[in-house]
């Protein structure tokens, strides 16, 4: 037991040890404050994020199912399109159940399928029969009959003995594809200059407007689709002066050696419901789609 | 001759007033330093908070940009209803998202960019719900 002389030195200890604990406490107690409200605030969801992932999801799955229905009947566009919705029926049971472990409700169907014209030319030159005579005699003229979209669009230079001009005119600006016999490839933005995609290279050549490839080689300058408007026209110039083939899907009527009708674009509904979020809309899906 | 001039009372008074001036001036140096620490947790999460918001906003935006259509969107973001135990407003104007509370002086603004307008509000914090309404998105606060 303390004496009495000892008395001091334990209520300065016992003092000391009360401010330490007033400290420690007062710490503590901040530090509690914070991280409670940082774990509530890590935790929030990002139920938008989710539900655009479920969106691009259905958009690719749809292209999918666009291409393949095309592939597997390219001349009938009643069986394309009931291809797609066979495709796109028994994808809502594989969405239903994958999402339905994630706490998800989803549900898609086909909202509207689209039909345009398949353009295509498997040799000959750029030129257009435009009286059906037999002889392709228009060197200027229009792939699209007005201004339209189109999808899949891709050419091959095979021959010949100048330049074509391939020109995307939106009506305000023109993105023009030069295309020379030689294998040269040239892309002139308007106020920007031109890019030499190719100089030059062995016949055949491949150029992908939807893919911006020539040759299978990436080319910056031929996307160009995203800087037109939603619509513009696609006219040839010189056509005449190449040979070659060429094909793509248009979203309306369009012209070439031959046209058939296929379907351009498949609009999908979706329905996605969690606990956070409440979405029904449509996607829009064309693969292949310039602008 | 060790005693000489110190009596049991005076050395209890002199013990008790070092030990008060040396809990006083702890105490007072804890508590700056924790109106310290509050303020820097609550700007802190002033900062989380808006960008949370700003990026439930450009979020919700993309949904719109990946849609052909909409007929029902909403989606609601979990908030804290104080931030470190302080109250807070939440204002939205067309390109940015204001938080304000009297915890501290100034408030925190985080821009954001959107194609879809996004209508001025202003809240106390808390849920939200971002929906989109006509072709705007409109914030509020969540039921």
């Amino acid at each position: 037991m303390a004496s009495v002389n000892d008395r001091g030195q334990v209520l300065l200890l016992g003092a000391i040890v009360v401010a330490v604990t007033f400290v420690t406490l007062s710490v503590v107690l901040s530090g509690t404050l914070y991280s409670a409200t940082i774990t509530k605030t890590a935790v929030a969801d990002a139920g938008s994020d989710h539900t655009r992932s479920v969106l691009l999801d259905v958009r690719d799955d749809g292209a999918t199912a666009l291409q393949s229905a095309v592939e597997r009947h390219p001349a009938d566009e009643r069986a394309q399109e009931n291809a797609i919705r066979a495709t796109v029926a028994a994808l809502d049971d594989y969405y239903r159940r994958y999402y339905a472990q994630r706490d998800a409700a989803v549900r898609i169907d086909v909202d509207g399928v689209d039909t345009g014209d398949y353009v295509s030319q498997s040799s000959g030159s750029f030129a257009y029969d435009g009286d059906s005579d037999g002889v392709r005699e228009t060197t200027d003229w229009s792939i699209t009959d007005g201004q339209q979209r189109v999808r899949d669009m891709s050419v091959t230079v095979r021959g010949g003995t100048g330049q074509t001009r391939l020109v995307f005119d939106d009506g305000t600006e023109q993105y023009t594809i030069t295309l020379g016999a030689n294998g040269r490839v040239e892309v002139d933005w308007p106020g920007t200059g031109t890019t030499v995609c190719q100089s030059s290279g062995s016949r055949p050549v491949e150029v992908d407007i939807s893919e911006s490839s020539v040759d299978g080689t990436h080319c910056g300058a031929l996307a160009f689709g995203s800087a037109l408007d939603s619509t513009y026209d696609i006219r040839v110039e010189d056509g005449d002066a190449i040979d070659g083939s060429y094909r793509l899907t248009t979203e309306r009527n369009a012209r070439g050696t031959t046209t058939t009708q296929r379907v351009y674009a498949v609009d999908i509904a979706v329905s996605y419901r969690t606990a956070a979020v409440d979405y029904d809309g449509t996607v829009s899906t064309a693969p292949g789609e310039i602008g | 001759m060790t005693d000489r001039a110190v009596s049991s009372t005076v050395e209890f008074v002199l013990t008790l007033a070092v030990a008060t001036a040396l809990m006083g001036g702890l105490i007072i140096g804890a508590t700056n330093m924790t109106e310290r620490q509050h303020g820097n947790a609550v700007e802190s999460q002033m900062q989380i908070v808006g960008h949370q918001i700003a990026g439930g906003i450009e979020s919700a935006d993309r949904v719109v940009a990946t849609s052909r259509t909409i007929s029902t969107f909403a989606v609601e973001r979990d908030l804290p209803d104080r931030l470190v135990n302080a109250r807070y407003t939440v204002e939205i104007t067309t390109s940015a998202v204001l938080i304000t509370t009297d915890a501290v002086d100034r408030s925190t603004r985080v821009a954001f960019d959107t194609e879809t307008p996004v209508s001025p509000t202003s809240v106390n914090g808390g849920d939200l719900a971002i929906t989109k309404s006509a072709s705007r998105l409109v914030i509020e606060r969540a039921d």
